[in-house]
């Protein structure tokens, strides 16, 4: 049985990921994290975007399924009974396929937020500018979530 | 003793060369005005070599050259010649005398070999016509007579060497010392108090001591005591050149210290903020990564809060419907064979209908359950997670803000040492300069307390010479058989401390005289008529350091004089020991206003223009020193010989 994959469209992972490595953006490239944490952060991003954006080629494999930790697994699991509940299609949980086919497009939206990041820091923005920009957005999530 | 001419064949670049210092004026004043390699310092050197034996003053390229000229050696050779001559002869006369004295060296033209220098005097009475030819060790002697080695350096000098003739030495003799015992004569008292000596003890007591063993033994004893005395001097005299040194230099350091200690310590204190400024760079790079660590760690947790939040929403309400830990199909065979499939017993209808109630509410695939039991609690993990970002996001922040903080103060800090030492652009040679202070401070306070146990030995054995020598004079009083010689002893003893007794006036005359002209003549040389003259008195101290006092505190402050100050200072003490010496000889400086400030040249000019109407004076200069300035103080009109040195491009200097 072939092993299934998490993958990314083909300009995700021949210039976005490269880039992301080569400037090592938000240190998405240093080690403990590694490849589906990366995959999990685009597609964190994509949800908070509000919108997810079809992979339009076949895609490129990037991270095995055995690969995926039991918190990163979950996470797209939940991404899934979301989407389940909203068409009524509980069983799909099952579909180990339409769980990912979910993630892989909302981290495709994901991809193209952290593009932008990429942009901004060869434009002359520092590593550090972005970080203080992440945790402004943070906070403002934070706020939202738990403000009383 | 004036000097009429010189001449100088293959000595050093000089091929052949004369000069005339005929006295044409009421003032014996002469000028030689040469650049730099042309060969002035070598017109110096000729006048030591041919009276002393010995080149004083070359240069370095000069000490490499041999002192036959390369030119003549050449010709020698070419000539079919085994040796070229070297040869100075300098004609000089006194008010009774003529004199020619004559220094001749052969240098193998092939090998360069420098053979053995004759030395020759030719005397001539003026009024007899006598000549006498003196050679070598007696014509070393008749200069020791007429120009003592020993105060050579009065005479014949750099003028820019000079003030180094009043420094301490190593072999603690000092040019002023040698110079103040011969003026005075020491050396002649010297030699008589030491034949007298000698006498008394072959002729007088040795006879004494054969009668009576003790009396021997206390002279041995008394000898013994004066030999250690003697290396107590010596002591204390080494410690008094070392303690000088030490103040010199303390006070060398103070000036170019110049107030800038704190600048040290300044230094120190902002390269210490440099470096905490560093790790304090470090530790905030090092907090930043945290801050990317949190980034990293809760955009999922935080942008998926509401997905997981609603998922475990999901999860908890469908708790009854979740497969219960057993296995559907189990139940489904149970009711259709109507045998419970776990332990084989026949199912009740009761049971059976409960089964089947069971099966109908399995409402998903056993997939589904496994995959909403398998998340649960990773799902509520990360929502639990979610809740602690501000908790560690404010540990960071506070961490950050007390490093930005102390960073802030720190850069403050060097703000306000950098305006301190920015000015000072020798931090290190302040510190160096500090550390050789201190260290010369702990020796000199080592040094006075050594100087004071010396002293006070020195003090104890004269007690004990004393009592030495009045325990002798005892044991001769008391020794019956030989009045004679004991009277005959007695006095000569007397005659011997009346003798040392001169010799200490005569040093203390000398001394006190040398003093009062100095000033007088110093005072000449640097007063403005319209300044308070700053200077009360000059004094040679016990080791013959020539220190200056001030007019006001009456403290000496040799250290604050400028350097003209101290070179006209020691021109000074030189032309005042001219005068009180009696060695009427001429006076050759070379750069006599090398360190002259333009203030002062005026004043030394005229005074030089003054006593040269009593004394003959040989000056060399270079273009740039004789300026038109100094050419107006040293015209025609008060200067006997004028000659200008050249050079062609073969290096032969020549006279025009």
């Amino acid at each position: 049985m072939a092993t299934r994959m998490l993958k990314v469209v083909k300009n995700v992972s021949d210039n976005v990921i490269p880039a992301i490595d080569h400037d090592n953006l938000l240190g998405l490239k240093t080690p403990p994290f590694d490849r589906c944490d990366m995959f999990m952060i685009a597609m964190a991003m994509g949800v908070e975007k509000g919108y997810k954006t079809e992979m339009y080629d076949k895609g490129t494999a990037l991270i095995r399924e055995t690969s995926v930790s039991g918190k990163n697994n979950a996470l797209m699991t939940a991404l899934m009974i979301e989407e389940a509940q909203t068409s009524n299609e509980i069983d799909k949980l099952a579909d180990k396929d339409s769980t990912y086919s979910l993630a892989q497009d909302y981290a495709n939206t994901g991809f193209t937020v952290l593009n932008e990041l990429v942009e901004r820091l060869q434009q002359g923005e520092t590593n550090e500018d972005l970080i203080w920009d992440m945790i402004s957005n943070l906070d403002s999530k934070y706020e939202e979530l738990f403000s009383e | 003793m004036r000097f009429e001419s010189i001449k100088m064949k293959n000595y050093r670049q000089y091929r052949d060369l004369y000069f005339s210092f005929e006295k044409k004026l009421d003032t014996d004043l002469h000028i030689i005005v040469a650049s730099n390699g042309v060969g002035k310092t070598n017109i110096l050197n000729s006048l030591c070599w041919c009276l002393y034996g010995d080149e004083p003053h070359l240069g370095e390229e000069s000490e490499s050259l041999p002192i036959c000229n390369i030119n003549g050696l050449t010709d020698a050779k070419d000539a079919g010649e085994k040796e070229c001559v070297v040869e100075v002869v300098i004609e000089a006369t006194t008010d009774s005398k003529n004199y020619t004295f004559t220094r001749t060296v052969p240098v193998n033209s092939s090998t360069m070999f420098v053979g053995k220098d004759l030395f020759k005097i030719t005397v001539i009475d003026k009024t007899t016509g006598e000549t006498d030819i003196l050679e070598n060790e007696n014509a070393d002697e008749r200069v020791r007579v007429l120009l003592p080695r020993e105060i050579r350096e009065y005479f014949f000098f750099d003028a820019e060497q000079l003030f180094n003739y009043f420094q301490p030495r190593k072999d603690s003799t000092t040019f002023v010392k040698d110079a103040i015992h011969t003026l005075a004569q020491v050396k002649l008292v010297q030699r008589v108090h030491d034949h007298l000596g000698s006498v008394i003890k072959k002729e007088f007591q040795t006879p004494l001591e054969k009668m009576n063993p003790q009396i021997a033994e206390i002279q041995a004893e008394i000898d013994s005591k004066e030999e250690l005395k003697k290396k107590y001097e010596d002591d204390i005299e080494a410690t008094l050149v070392s303690i000088q040194e030490s103040k010199d230099k303390i006070e060398e350091n103070t000036k170019l210290i110049n107030g800038a200690e704190s600048v040290v310590e300044d230094n120190k204190h902002y390269m210490a903020n440099l470096e905490e400024l560093d790790k304090i760079e470090k530790s905030r790079q090092s907090v930043m990564l945290k801050f990317q660590e949190l980034v990293q760690k809760y955009i999922p947790l935080l942008y998926l809060y509401k997905v997981n939040e609603t998922a475990l929403e999901f999860i908890n309400s469908k708790k009854n419907v979740l497969r219960p830990d057993i296995d559907p199909k189990l139940l489904i065979q149970s009711v259709r064979e109507h045998v419970c499939a776990c332990c084989k017993e026949p199912l009740s209808e009761d049971k059976q209908a409960e089964m089947q109630r069971i099966i109908d509410k399995l409402e998903w695939s056993t997939d589904v359950t496994d995959v909403l039991n398998s998340v649960k609690s990773e799902i509520a993990n990360s929502i639990s997670s979610a809740k602690n970002y501000k908790k560690e996001k404010d540990v960071l922040m506070e961490e950050l803000r007390n490093l930005d903080d102390r960073a802030q103060v720190l850069e403050a800090e060097n703000e306000r040492l950098f305006i301190k030492i920015r000015d000072c652009s020798n931090v290190d040679g302040i510190e160096l300069w500090m550390n050789e202070r201190k260290d010369h401070q702990e020796l000199l306070e080592q040094n006075q307390k050594k100087l004071g146990v010396y002293e006070d030995k020195v003090t104890e054995i004269d007690k004990t010479i004393e009592s030495l020598k009045e325990k002798y004079r005892k044991s001769i009083k008391e020794q019956n058989d030989s009045d004679a010689l004991k009277e005959i002893i007695e006095f000569s003893q007397r005659g011997l401390d009346i003798i040392d007794e001169i010799t200490e006036e005569m040093i203390s005359e000398v001394r006190e005289q040398m003093e009062e002209r100095t000033m007088e003549l110093f005072k000449q040389f640097i007063w403005k008529d319209n300044l308070p003259f700053r200077y009360s008195k000059v004094k040679l101290t016990e080791n013959y350091k020539l220190q200056l006092y001030h007019a006001v505190t009456n403290t000496s402050c040799m250290g604050s004089c400028s350097a003209a100050e101290r070179q006209m200072l020691a021109l000074a003490f030189t032309i005042a020991l001219h005068q009180i010496s009696g060695y009427d000889s001429l006076l050759f400086i070379d750069t006599p206003v090398g360190r002259v400030s333009d203030l002062n040249r005026e004043n030394f000019a005229k005074v030089l223009v003054e006593i040269s109407q009593t004394k003959q004076m040989i000056f060399t200069f270079t273009p740039s020193e004789f300026s038109e300035e100094i050419q107006g103080y040293f015209n025609e009109n008060v200067r006997s010989t004028y000659r200008r040195l050249t050079t062609d491009y073969t290096k032969t200097t020549e006279v025009n």
